[in-house]
């Protein structure tokens, strides 16, 4: 039984207020472990910054908490700043690896193609050069380093054949076979021929 | 994998064909006892957990007037068949699979095996079980759309779906002849030593015995017999017309691979009564339906027939809108 509380557009937008009210705790209350001495402090402060993002969402207490994060906003202006500052600097240079990253696929399959040891090596490390070099945090660069000989794999394509292979394979490798639902047809039919 | 042998469709829900009077004629008793006492017979349900509440009686009812009258047990089978018939409809609309046609048919006569229609109107739940159908054989639609797709209110899926399940007694697992003709199929080609001909016309016979099997379905035959039973009786039907192999053969060759006590007689004997009962089904049309309807909507609000009589006695001098009204009734 499902109990509708509210129409879905209740719902998206409860879903949208939270968002807003969440990213600008974030923006104002930015501070990373490496502002606290302990792990403990580091702990509390997520904790208290939980709390109140919460009762924000709930609409509980709501001035008094405005009024804490407009006072908290004054007396950490500086750091608030330099966080953001450094946030925006460690996204420009994940970026710019991302960017960077293309070339060196693009180096690596040429050396891959040239069936040479060394060169091949080289190419894979030089795919990690920018996490090496000025970046206390390396970040993701989100592309996977391409598969050698991924031309060869017989399912890929999308010629009808291959389809239906995939598609057969697949089913196979969830246990399923062709001769599952005949024998569980003949089963059925044989099992309740009588009371 | 599901087995029929340990199911509770086996186990519970084949009856004899004097428990099935006793049943229906037990409901319809129930339903005339609270229309006498309360002045009508709808049922308010919770739709929370399906708990009942008796109505509240008519401000203007007296106890024992006979003001109304009950649907028969006769008129209350011909509603079943015609909604029963509509869930079909409904499923071809919205292209279901045959197998979950078949479960909603047999959730909505397990249903009125309990329950009278003057209790809960067959309309509300035959979506109802067209609902828990599709999602017990896992093709889920969500209540929203069923209800859009047929210009119903999805509230009212919704609001009957706890006292359908209990009802039902939660058995939810329900066994269609359709996979069971599958496997006879596929048995029969090696019974024939099919080659290719033969396979075309084995797969027409499967087709025409799919065909008869939805016919069945609208008959008592699938309370009274198992799957399997049901699925021989219509493939010997479709072999009638197809012509395709010796069917008495065939069945003693299935009987010798069977360890069974039944003569193989009484088993023809089943089959053919299988076949009677979908010979002698007549689906009623809107039109047979008119009347059963008013009489139903009098019994589930009274205070209908009133306003039904004012109507009358305002143009009983102008018959033909008379015998329009009558039919924008329907």
């Amino acid at each position: 039984m499902v109990v509708v509380s509210s129409g879905g557009g209740g719902g998206g937008n409860a879903w949208a207020k939270e968002m807003t009210i969440r990213r600008r705790m974030a923006s104002i209350f930015n501070k990373t472990q490496d502002h606290f001495s302990c792990l403990k402090d580091y702990n509390d402060y997520l904790e208290e910054v939980e709390d109140m993002t919460f009762n924000l969402i709930e609409g509980i207490d709501v001035e008094e908490i405005e009024a804490k994060i407009a006072r908290y906003q004054q007396e950490n202006a500086e750091q608030i700043y330099l966080s953001r500052a450094k946030r925006a600097e460690d996204l420009a240079a994940a970026l710019k690896a991302s960017r960077m990253n293309p070339g060196k696929a693009a180096a690596s399959d040429t050396a891959a193609g040239s069936s040479q040891g060394i060169s091949s090596s080289a190419g894979v490390q030089g795919q990690y050069a920018p996490a090496a070099v000025g970046m206390s945090q390396p970040r993701p660069t989100g592309m996977a380093p391409q598969p050698i000989g991924g031309s060869s794999d017989p399912l890929q394509g999308d010629d009808e054949e291959t389809m239906r292979l995939r598609a057969e394979r697949g089913a196979r490798a969830g246990g399923w076979t062709i001769e599952m639902g005949k024998r569980r047809a003949l089963e059925e039919a044989f099992s309740s021929i009588f009371i | 994998m599901a087995d029929f042998r340990t199911s509770t469709h086996r186990e519970r829900w084949i009856f004899q064909t004097n428990d099935l009077m006793d049943r229906w004629g037990a409901a319809n008793q129930r339903a005339t006892e609270t229309l006498v006492q309360y002045g009508t017979t709808r049922l308010k349900v919770d739709p929370v957990d399906g708990s009942l509440s008796y109505p509240e009686p008519a401000p203007d009812h007296v106890v024992g007037s006979s003001g109304v009258k009950p649907l028969s047990c006769e008129e209350e089978r011909l509603m079943r068949v015609f909604y029963e018939q509509k869930i079909q409809e409904v499923c071809s609309a919205f292209k279901f699979p045959h197998k979950i046609q078949a479960t909603a048919i047999i959730y909505f006569k397990r249903f009125y095996l309990q329950w009278s229609v003057m209790e809960h109107h067959p309309k509300h739940i035959m979506l109802t079980c067209i609902y828990s159908s599709c999602k017990v054989e896992e093709n889920h639609v969500s209540a929203e759309e069923l209800g859009k797709g047929i210009q119903q209110d999805h509230q009212i899926i919704l609001n009957n779906e706890m006292i359908v399940l209990k009802s039902l007694d939660f058995d939810l697992i329900v066994y269609a002849p359709y996979r069971s003709i599958e496997g006879f199929v596929d048995d029969m080609e090696d019974f024939c030593r099919a080659g290719n001909g033969e396979h075309q016309r084995l797969q027409d016979l499967r087709q025409t015995a799919i065909s008869q099997v939805d016919k069945m379905m609208l008959t008592d035959a699938p309370l009274l017999y198992t799957p399997g039973q049901l699925a021989l009786a219509a493939l010997h039907k479709s072999n009638d017309m197809h012509k395709i192999l010796n069917f008495e053969r065939y069945l003693e060759s299935v009987f010798s691979r069977q360890h069974s006590d039944c003569p193989i007689e009484q088993f023809v004997g089943s089959i053919n009564m299988i076949n009677y009962l979908v010979e002698q089904l007549k689906i009623p049309t809107p039109k047979d339906m008119r009347h059963i309807d008013r009489k139903l909507k009098h019994c589930l609000d009274p205070s209908s027939q009133d306003e039904h009589k004012k109507k009358e006695k305002k143009s009983k001098h102008k018959s033909k809108r008379a015998a329009n009204e009558a039919q924008l009734d329907s």
